[in-house]
């Protein structure tokens, strides 16, 4: 198995690599939770990914959750999804979604015959996908084939000095040798969208990322409120930190050199031929912002954070990387990289570049991180407006 | 290093400091992360670790400078070696948000 990378993944019939291999029943409402969770429970080795909403959205928040739903299933590391909906017709369509990927995904609606029968059927399924997924070998593959996503979170001043430029080496690493990465988090650009905007490789790319943002902005402007204790939050001013731009200038030191090569909406899936730095337009919340990007086709992501944010992802494993002595010493069960010794030069940036990338590869490979571990699987949707 | 590190400036000529530890009032050294120049101040305040403190006397409406950037405006005059956190400092981009 042994390649240059060193990387192993399994290969999906659309092309695209995961890193993991889930069976996953997702339901497409809130209606649907208990029938899925129940499928779970009967059938090991699936998981359930329950989810709030679904129900009497319409236009663009509609189109928004199916997206995040038909992106979900087409996740590189999901190998099979059944799909449990109230209604017949939503759930359909959540299906022939996901089947443009290639991969088995089987519906099935609950009114006309109502929890039991359908979790009966759901599970009869779901045993024959799993046992099915059970085959499927890991392959070489390149870091090319994989794609990243990096979000701070709980961030507080030791994230602008060490553990956001420690990711930033690998966004830089992961770029030069031809692979993708996504960074989102609109608002926690304000203060340096000029730097981002600098960096847009053309100027098409340019007027898309600043008309995304000036949007954005717009709506959080047009409420009057005061957004000290929400953004920044109150751990981020725990930690140091003081205002939008204060934040904002450490977030953008996770984002590498690269130019940013196109605008993705939230939960858009790029076109897999154009690789290099994507932003997409998220919410800095943590569990949306990977669930938006989880949806665009994330396989890994890489999670800053300096006094402790616990977040994790259903599908996609999540690597923390902490500056912050006390939060390493206190929270050692949430931290998968330490690279305090930064803030006391005893190692030098590329030295915990290293660091990070020898972690990515175990994880690659299938080492489990410390939210996968403790069972962290925040599955959060991105709500636009209010529901019919 | 010579000397620990207490606090990182993010460039040369910014007008605050970041404690990486908890600091107390006094002598205290640091460093530029980018360039490794070194600096010693008189604090005058304890100073939390990840918190600020001001590298030169600064007036109401100045301008804050991390990373040689902007990242606020201070809100009550400041002396050097003086605590800098949400109490004199405010956002300049996001004028409803104040403590």
């Amino acid at each position: 198995m042994a390649s240059k990378s060193g990387l192993t993944g399994y290969r999906r019939p659309d092309g695209q690599v995961g890193i993991r291999n889930h069976v996953v029943i997702l339901p497409v409402d809130d209606l649907s939770n208990a029938a899925a969770e129940a499928v779970a429970k009967v059938v090991p080795h699936t998981l359930a990914l329950p989810h709030a909403y679904g129900r009497l959205q319409f236009g663009e928040d509609l189109e928004l959750t199916f997206q995040t739903l038909i992106g979900t299933g087409k996740n590189p590391n999901v190998a099979a999804v059944v799909v449990i909906g109230i209604e017949p017709k939503w759930t359909q369509a959540v299906v022939d979604g996901i089947k443009a990927a290639g991969k088995p995904v089987v519906g099935f609606s609950i009114e006309g015959k109502g929890d039991l029968t359908t979790i009966a059927d759901a599970a009869r399924v779901a045993q024959e996908l799993v046992r099915d997924a059970s085959e499927i070998r890991r392959e070489v593959v390149e870091m090319s084939d994989i794609v990243m996503g990096i979000k701070c979170g709980e961030s507080d001043t030791t994230s602008g000095l060490a553990s956001c430029p420690t990711t930033s080496e690998a966004v830089d690493r992961w770029v030069a040798a031809g692979g993708s990465v996504f960074f989102g988090e609109t608002s926690e650009l304000t203060g340096g969208e000029h730097l981002i905007a600098n960096r847009c490789l053309t100027p098409e790319v340019r007027k898309a990322f600043q008309e995304t943002y000036d949007n954005y902005i717009k709506v959080i402007e047009n409420t009057g409120a005061n957004l000290l204790g929400s953004q920044p939050t109150q751990g981020n001013i725990a930690g140091g930190l003081t205002t939008i731009e204060e934040k904002a200038l450490g977030n953008i030191a996770k984002t590498g050199s690269v130019p940013v090569i196109g605008v993705l909406k939230p939960a858009q899936i790029p076109d897999a031929a154009k690789r290099g730095l994507y932003f997409m337009d998220t919410s800095s919340a943590a569990a949306e912002c990977i669930t938006l990007m989880a949806a665009g086709g994330i396989a890994i992501h890489l999670f800053p954070t300096g006094q402790g944010n616990v977040i994790g992802n259903p599908i996609v494993p999540v690597i923390k990387i902490s500056a912050n002595p006390k939060t390493c010493a206190t929270m050692t069960e949430h931290i998968d990289v330490d690279v305090s010794g930064l803030l006391t030069f005893d190692y030098s940036l590329q030295t915990a570049g290293d660091k990070l990338m020898a972690e990515i590869e175990r994880t690659v490979n299938g080492r489990l991180t410390a939210a996968e571990s403790l069972g962290h699987r925040e599955f959060t949707f991105t709500k636009l407006y209010i529901s019919a | 290093m010579a000397e620990v590190t207490q606090f990182l400036l993010h460039a040369d000529g910014d007008n605050v400091a970041v404690a990486v530890a908890d600091l107390q009032p006094g002598k205290v050294t640091g460093a530029c992360i980018k360039s490794r120049n070194t600096y010693t101040f008189d604090l005058l305040h304890a100073v939390p670790l990840g918190h600020k403190f001001a590298l030169a006397d600064l007036k109401s409406g100045d301008a804050v400078l991390k990373y040689g950037i902007e990242v606020g405006e201070i809100t009550a005059d400041v002396k050097i070696g003086e605590y800098v956190h949400i109490h004199n400092m405010r956002s300049k981009r996001w004028q409803a948000s104040r403590a």
